[in-house]
């Protein structure tokens, strides 16, 4: 096809095609995938072999797009569970850290039910025996409150590391709890008590070089 | 307000911190939505545990006497209370004494109930279709006597 | 009846459009406006997708209700209008060098239905060529508020992209006190 050929009326016609296909390449452009260039194939036209293929290269693109697009949103929904299993990692398990040769500290944070105090106790029982240690230090600085009986399984739990022969820190106790053991007139024979891990610490220390 | 669906214990670890936001932006204080906490997590944990899977909801109530409160429900799939006055007793399920074997199978204390009882103003169990809802409320402004 | 909406595109035009044009404490003010809803939307708008047009009209009644009703708001209305028609891709670059303006105002209706579907249309009276104006409507857009200078201002940029001097166009239905009529004429001349 010679443009020179083209009588004014039919380079108009051309004109004014080209210009309805670069608006729908807008649409597409914009995003929307499912835009479609009007093939009449009614008469006989030279565009239309052009245009019906490039139907099919977006058809194509937008079924690729709308993939990836089911693919990125499997991937964003698999990474906010791994980012919900850490965040629930660190509150929900309880990190049992050998300081040093006899020194086991547990750091607890977040909320202690009763399920979280009973797998807190068997970890920490089990992991005394197997290190062999001597001093326990548990710190429950973030925890605000407790149950009176989760409490009072704390209390048993300190008396159960006494009998495995090693001694247990409590450091951290918040006003509430320290009401709570008062007002359950808890003996707190089996616990030694800092109010800091940091105290704790200190204080273990010069214990061990003497 | 917010409904969280329950199965595995990872799912504990969102409504845990849902009601801690709940509960502040209602106006409890932070005890109190730490102590809300703790019940949501016991009522979750008998859900993975005896539940088969459920769901807790989270809805701002108001009391004419009372004032504003929370309300948490519930729901589970799982069998109902065979005897829901022993289950509320710290140390029993509902059948009687939990004998420490089974207690340490299980993990927990036997005391789950008792904490969300001593945590909140009102408890009930309704029986469903399937499963059963526990509906607990926790009040803003609660008696000087507990 | 189903609610009017609008593309994506043009909601996030009109929200860069405000906070970059104006300091940081008007935008913040405008922001400011914003129901919790259109704040929260503007986060994650994708351009192609279809939101309710109350949210264009939102943000344009919080313009005015920061800036004031009056000419410089309004000249910031043709503004955010005929930049909506600056061209970021090659096909609207092509587009520019293809286009006759008698041409663009034929086919200015699906450049509406681009971002409006079936709500409202521009109807173009017949134009006698080599007269170098027409005339058209805007039908059925009760209660879109200054669409008519949004889209006075798109009308300016795409004859001006075409290279035309002496562009004019002027409408007649809108005002400050009715700013959403029902139809809105135009009569755009060039030279």
């Amino acid at each position: 096809m010679n443009v020179d050929d083209l009588t004014t009326e039919q380079l108009d016609d051309l004109r004014e095609r080209v210009v309805d296909a670069l608006i729908t390449m807008s649409e597409f452009e914009i995003g929307d995938y499912s835009t479609q260039f009007k093939v009449d194939f009614r008469k006989r036209h030279v565009l239309n072999g052009v245009f019906a293929s490039m139907n099919e290269m977006i058809a194509a693109f937008g079924a690729e797009q709308e993939q990836s697009s089911a693919f990125r949103a499997e991937l964003e929904r698999k990474l906010l569970i791994v980012e919900k299993q850490r965040a629930a990692i660190r509150e929900l398990s309880t990190p049992i850290i050998e300081l040093w040769e006899g020194v086991l500290c547990l750091p607890v944070v977040g909320i202690m039910d009763t399920a979280r105090s009973t797998e807190m106790t068997n970890s920490l029982l089990q992991a005394i025996v197997e290190k062999k240690t001597r001093y326990t230090i548990i710190d429950i600085t973030g925890i605000e409150v407790m149950d009176t009986r989760t409490v009072d399984h704390f209390m048993r739990m300190a008396k159960s590391i006494r009998l495995l022969g090693a001694e247990c820190a409590l450091t951290g106790i918040s006003p509430h709890i320290a009401q709570t053991v008062v007002h359950m007139g808890l003996e707190l024979d089996d616990v030694v008590t800092h109010r800091s891990l940091r105290d704790a610490l200190a204080y273990y220390v010069s214990r061990i070089r003497t | 307000m917010a409904m969280y669906e329950i199965r595995d214990p990872i799912d504990l670890y969102a409504p845990r911190q849902g009601v801690r936001e709940i509960g502040a932006n209602l106006g409890f204080g932070r005890n109190d939505c730490h102590e809300l906490a703790i019940v949501v997590s016991e009522l979750a944990s008998n859900i993975v545990k005896y539940g088969v899977r459920g769901s807790i909801l989270m809805e701002s109530v108001q009391d004419a006497v009372r004032g504003a409160g929370l309300r948490l429900v519930a729901r589970d799939q799982g069998p109902p209370f065979y005897d829901l006055k022993l289950a509320l007793l710290d140390g029993f399920d509902d059948r009687g004494p939990i004998d420490p074997a089974t207690l340490l199978k299980r993990g927990g204390l036997g005391t789950g109930l008792g904490a969300i009882v001593r945590f909140s103003d009102s408890f009930d169990v309704e029986a469903l279709a399937v499963g059963k809802a526990i509906r607990v409320i926790r009040y803003r402004l609660r008696p000087k006597n507990r | 009846m189903e609610e009017a909406m609008i593309r994506g595109h043009v909601l996030g035009h009109t929200a860069e459009f405000y906070r970059s044009r104006y300091d940081q404490g008007t935008a913040a003010r405008i922001d400011g406006e914003l129901s919790i809803e259109l704040k929260l939307m503007l986060d994650s708008v994708s351009r192609a997708e279809w939101y309710p047009r109350r949210h264009l009209i939102e943000m344009l009644n919080a313009i005015t209700m920061v800036r004031g009703a009056n000419e410089g708001t309004y000249a910031d209305f043709v503004r955010c209008g005929s930049t909506l028609a600056d061209t970021k891709d090659e096909f609207a670059k092509m587009l520019m060098q293809v286009m006759t303006p008698e041409l663009f105002l034929k086919k200015l209706h699906r450049f509406w239905t681009r971002d409006h579907q079936d709500s409202g249309a521009f109807e173009l009276e017949p134009v006698t060529p080599g007269d170098r104006s027409a005339r058209l409507k805007l039908r059925s857009v009760k209660h879109y508020d200054h669409c008519a200078i949004l889209w006075m201002g798109f009308m300016q940029g795409v004859l001006g992209q075409l290279g035309l001097a002496g562009v004019s166009v002027i409408q007649q239905g809108w005002s400050w006190e009715n700013p959403g009529p029902q139809d809105i004429a135009y009569e755009v001349k060039w030279s």
